[in-house]
């Protein structure tokens, strides 16, 4: 049977060699066991376990497999019994449990020998028992130092009870996954591979669900917060990316559209101008398993080619979604992410630059003529406010404070921080949009991580920051 | 789609809670497991909208209650060795375990809670989601994904991505690709203009106002399939450029494969878009003998095979939703191009009426064949006649005409009607014969009909028909109700050479049908047609002796051009009086037209000169009236 996997296209695929890894420390293991560290099979193995491992090391200087009582995890992934040949996953997890081990990592550098030696332990005792500390510490016993391998104890106390995120929490690691992942899947539709989008479902429907039943309005001042930040981990692209998806989210619900095309909006938003070429988003869906609309919305998004992606286009009709909902929402909220944030010099984005409470005014300006929905602009306005959460703008006093609360209109109070004079954050103050003064030149300004951090933290209730700095 | 705070607060509260009927609670929750277990083995064989199914949600409800009066949440905990309820292992002497506990392992589930409050409608979707997440490994599904999208809020599970030690931000995480600004920068930067602010908060009002109403209307046409339909717009154009390439090919199967399967599921919308792009490609394809062409063929002939249709309609049994009923019959049309016969038959079982006589009418275009239609006009079971007889009136065919005249005699009632029905669709000359009858029919629906094709005829003969109606020998083969309807069909036809038949019925020596036809002309905006009969019975002694109601409906009459004629005829009122024993005879009569004037006197300048000619040219007991003194 031809697998797909088996593709020259799939060569490069770390999915593909997360899997050989299992496998092959399966079969090395089981080779050892069986025949002993002698047979003439073991210079096999060991070159085609080799040769896995340098795939990751090219990039990284280690490599783990870990078990925590439910899933294997390789390269930190967690690998799912998927291919038709993959009934030895039953057999590492018997193999992990019995010798109450949750992982062993591979440094960079690591010797034939030692590899040898670990397995070599490893295949002493039986399989199949229940997981007991001195399983592993015999383990241990046996091993000499090994200067590139490193294994740790499974607890079976401690499996499966951690502790649960609070919504704020949980926002965080949803922002966070949704950043990391931009890059990966970014070089997968590159690859024409299919686009991985149960992960990215899963974490929009938890950011819809969390802003769907937020509690307290400081949990959405968070939300809309978090869609100013201009850049994670280097990528304007990837922060631009989560902020698509955060505006599309609050605008759609604003509009009070059904749930599951809350749902769609936000994921086809998350796959807006991935692709570098036209045809690999199509190529891209092509290949997916699932055809739903969530899916081909997305696909369609991944084939809007980076390079349209600019102020005229982004304004124009001829998009692949425009006179559709979603496409009109994602005008609105790609305009003014893309506007308000200042873009690397390789970047993909060349247009005009403002401050956000240009941008949201810009959106007032072009609705009224007729380039964006007056219904979407109205929400987007009705949750942006006159000066958006995260506009860096100066009290008359002379004094430059970030927004951290929405100004509805000129006349209510709201809050804004203080930044001190090494920009760190000072005083949390209440004052209306009649006395904020924007400043142009801070158009796409980038403020120091350290105070990005602080302001984030106050979104953070007592409780939280108290955990978190035991942490 | 239980919400992250919620999740929080169901574990927080689980571990406040002393178990004390720990034994019940444990003997419960094993016997849910135990059914799901079985359920779990039974969504390989059987749709979730299987029958078999219903029994099982129904005794997991009663199971779900019997826990839920004991304690609002049940959960238990899912690790690679078992099920565990308050760290007892669930023990399931059932080979399918293992296969099930499996969903749970592979979609990272730590515990899964039942919460207060699940419906049925949750469980069934909840067997949906099992169904899926076990049967469609190979295929990107997750079970918290689905649980979310069939939108289960009394069914969650805490996994992977839910739980952890919080992670502190980092500041690592927010290097920037451009550099950061230092404080020098942003402190020497300017601020805009303070008059600028008075512009600005003027340009807020450029806000325009908007139509939330209108813009859900348009929502909901540009919604998810208006995007599918873009992409399957896209997708036909790229595959008719170049049908030989292999992501076409792939894009081809994926039409295919979720044409059949959204239809499966019970989707009709969805389905039917890829279907219709399948016709497409099939028409529009160059080479017939390429591969696309050859699996597009084989996809279009199973959607049209019998054995297809039976799929279709036992998934169509639960459908409500009207767009979904249109989708469903667009289907049907699809199919009965070859399977016109079994579809029909089919259609006839159907209970849902809404669902039938949708299909029914979509049908009718691809009914073609006399001798089908001769076939099931003859058929023994009067409700396939009926059915048959109602795609008929949609398939407007002369050649049918004679086999539907042949039943309108029929013994059945609801055949007569349907009958009639489809005969009011063809030209009413040519069946004036059978309208004629008709008339006179037993059924109430068939003679309205009757009446209503009748007012059609150009033929005169039709006038003595009417008046054979209304005959007074007639009567008793008529109810009031009747002659209600007659008359209101006959003014609505707009055929002055009928009109004297209700002008005439207002001097009916019997009430009842003189009420009936004023009400009738009341209906209609402009009843100056009868102006000369409304002349004539205003001027008569009988006139002066009606009672209120008949007096109120003709006066109701006063309206447009017959205001000014009427009034002329009443003026002989206001020196109208009583004889030497009974001088107020009258008076009541006057203070009904006079009120009634008066009341409409303030927007109409005719009614206001006749009240002035009246105080003016009337006796004193006129004059009271209109002064308001009696």
């Amino acid at each position: 049977m031809d697998e797909r996997r088996n593709r020259p296209e799939y060569d490069s695929s770390p999915k593909k060699w997360r899997y050989n890894f299992s496998k092959s420390l399966f079969t090395f293991w089981k080779n050892v066991k069986m025949y002993g560290d002698k047979n003439e099979r073991i210079t096999e193995e060991i070159t085609f376990f080799k040769q896995v491992l340098d795939f990751f090391f090219a990039e990284k200087d280690e490599l783990s497999i870990l078990f925590d009582g439910i899933d294997i995890k390789v390269d930190k992934v967690r690998i799912r019994g998927q291919r038709q040949d993959d009934k030895y996953f039953e057999d590492i997890y018997d193999l992990f449990l019995s010798l109450c081990m949750s992982g062993i990592t591979f440094k960079k550098g690591v010797r034939d020998e030692e590899i040898l030696t670990l397995l070599g332990v490893m295949g002493k005792y039986p399989v199949g028992r229940e997981p007991k500390i001195q399983a592993y510490e015999r383990v241990r016993g046996d091993l000499p130092p090994l200067e590139h391998i490193e294994i740790y104890p499974y607890d079976p106390e401690e499996s499966g009870n951690l502790p649960i995120y609070t919504p704020e929490q949980s926002l965080r690691r949803i922002y966070c996954s949704l950043a990391r992942d931009f890059g990966d899947i970014r070089k997968m539709i590159d690859a024409a591979e299919s686009i991985p989008l149960r992960m990215t479902e899963r974490r929009v429907q938890d950011l819809i669900s969390i802003v769907s039943n937020a509690k307290k309005i400081e949990t959405l001042e968070f939300i809309m917060f978090l869609a100013s930040v201009p850049s994670f981990e280097g990528s304007s692209e990837s922060a631009f990316a989560v902020s698509m998806v955060i505006w599309s989210v609050l605008i759609a619900k604003k509009l009070k559209l059904d749930i599951q095309s809350v749902k769609r909006v936000a994921v086809s938003a998350y796959f807006q101008y991935f692709s570098k070429d036209k045809e690999k988003g199509y190529t891209a869906l092509s290949r997916m398993d699932e055809f739903n609309y969530d899916r081909i919305e997305a696909a369609l998004n991944a084939s809007s080619r980076i390079s349209d992606f600019s102020e005229q286009a982004l304004l124009s009709d001829k998009t692949a979604s425009s006179g559709t909902v979603s496409g009109e929402i994602l005008k609105v909220a790609a305009y003014f992410s893309a506007v308000t944030r200042k873009w690397s010099a390789d970047s993909f984005y060349k247009g005009p630059l403002m401050t956000r409470p240009q941008a949201v005014r810009s959106v007032v300006k072009l609705c009224s003529k007729g380039v964006f929905n007056k219904e979407i602009s109205e929400a987007f306005f009705s949750m942006a406010g006159i000066y958006p959460l995260g506009s860096i703008v100066r009290l008359f006093d002379g004094s430059v404070c970030v927004v951290v609360k929405k100004f509805k209109n000129f006349f209510e109070n709201s809050e804004v921080l203080l930044l001190d004079k090494d920009l760190s954050i000072g005083e949390r103050r209440s004052v209306t949009a009649e006395n904020v003064l924007d400043i142009p030149d801070a158009a796409g300004v980038v403020l120091p991580e350290k105070t990005t951090v602080q302001i984030l933290n106050t979104f953070l209730d007592e409780r939280e920051i108290s955990n978190e700095k035991q942490q | 789609m239980l919400y992250i705070g919620k999740k929080l607060e169901l574990v927080e509260y689980f571990r406040s809670v002393p178990l004390e009927q720990k034994a019940q609670l444990y003997r419960g929750i094993r016997s849910i497991m135990a059914m799901l277990v079985k359920v779990s083995k039974m969504t390989e064989i059987y749709s979730v909208r299987d029958k078999i199914f219903s029994e099982f949600t129904e005794t997991m409800k009663q199971n779900m209650d019997v826990i839920h009066n004991l304690l609002p949440f049940a959960t238990l905990s899912t690790k690679k060795v078992g099920f565990y309820y308050q760290e007892r292992k669930i023990k399931l002497f059932d080979e399918g375990e293992r296969k099930f506990r499996n969903i749970f392992l592979t979609n990272e589930i730590r515990e899964l809670y039942f919460v207060k409050g699940i419906t049925p409608q949750e469980i069934v979707d909840f067997f949906a989601v099992i169904q899926e997440t076990l049967n469609y490994t190979l295929l990107d599904y997750d079970f918290n994904t689905r649980l979310w999208d069939y939108g289960i809020t009394h069914i969650g599970t805490i996994s992977d991505p839910d739980m952890g030690d919080p992670e502190p931000w980092e500041e690592s995480w927010f290097k920037s690709d451009v550099a950061t600004v230092t404080p020098e920068q942003l402190f020497s930067m300017k601020p805009q203009n303070v008059n600028e602010l008075s512009d600005i908060a003027n340009e807020f009002n450029m806000l325009p106002v908007v139509d939330m109403e209108k813009f859900s209307k348009w929502a909901e046409n540009c919604g998810k399939d208006a995007v599918v339909g873009k992409y399957l717009e896209k997708a036909v154009r790229s595959v008719l450029m170049n049908p030989d390439s292999d992501s076409n090919k792939n894009i081809v199967g994926k039409i295919c494969e979720y044409a059949v399967k959204n239809i499966q599921n019970g989707d009709f919308i969805s389905g039917y878009i890829y279907i219709d792009s399948l016709i497409v490609l099939e028409k529009n394809i160059v080479d017939k003998g390429g591969v696309i062409y050859q699996k597009i063929s084989e996809v279009l002939g199973r959607i049209r095979s019998e054995d297809f249709l039976n799929t279709v309609f036992e998934v169509a049994f639960g459908i409500s939703d009207p767009m979904q009923i249109e989708s469903f019959s667009k289907l049907l049309n699809v199919i009965s191009e070859e399977q016109f016969e079994t579809a029909f038959t089919k259609l006839c079982e159907l209970d849902n009426k809404a669902v039938r006589l949708a299909c029914l009418e979509g049908l009718a275009k691809n009914l073609k064949d006399k001798e089908v239609v001769q076939r099931f006009i003859e058929n023994p079971d009067w409700h396939v006649v009926r059915n048959f007889l109602y795609i008929l009136r949609f398939a407007y065919n002369p050649e049918f005409l004679p086999q539907v005249r042949e039943v309108m005699n029929h013994q059945v009632k609801q055949i007569r009607i349907e009958a009639a029905h489809v005969l009011s669709i063809y030209d009413a000359d040519e069946n004036l014969e059978y309208w004629e009858r008709a008339v006179f029919c037993p059924d109430e629906e068939v003679r309205i009909l009757a009446v209503e094709n009748l007012v059609k005829v150009k033929d005169m003969k039709v006038k003595s028909i009417f008046n054979e109606i209304f005959k007074p020998a007639n009567r008793s083969k008529f109810n009031l109700t009747d002659y209600e309807r007659y008359m209101d069909r006959i003014l609505a036809s707009g055929r002055n050479e009928f009109f004297d038949l209700p002008g005439s019925m207002i001097f009916s020596e019997n009430r009842e049908l003189r009420i009936i036809a004023l009400k009738s002309l009341n209906k209609i905006s402009n009843p100056s047609m009868v102006l000369m009969q409304l002349k004539r019975r205003i001027k008569s002694p009988e006139f002066l002796s009606l009672d209120k109601e008949e007096i109120e409906l003709i006066l109701g009459l006063m309206k447009g051009e017959l205001i000014t004629p009427m009034l002329e005829n009443l003026e002989y009122l206001f020196t109208l009086h009583g004889n030497l024993f009974n001088k107020n005879k009258y008076l009541p009569l006057k203070q009904q037209v006079f009120g009634f004037v008066m009341q409409r006197a303030a927007k109409n300048m005719a009614m206001r000169n006749w009240i002035e000619k009246g105080k003016q040219t009337g006796d004193n007991e006129t004059r009271s009236v209109f002064e308001g003194r009696s």
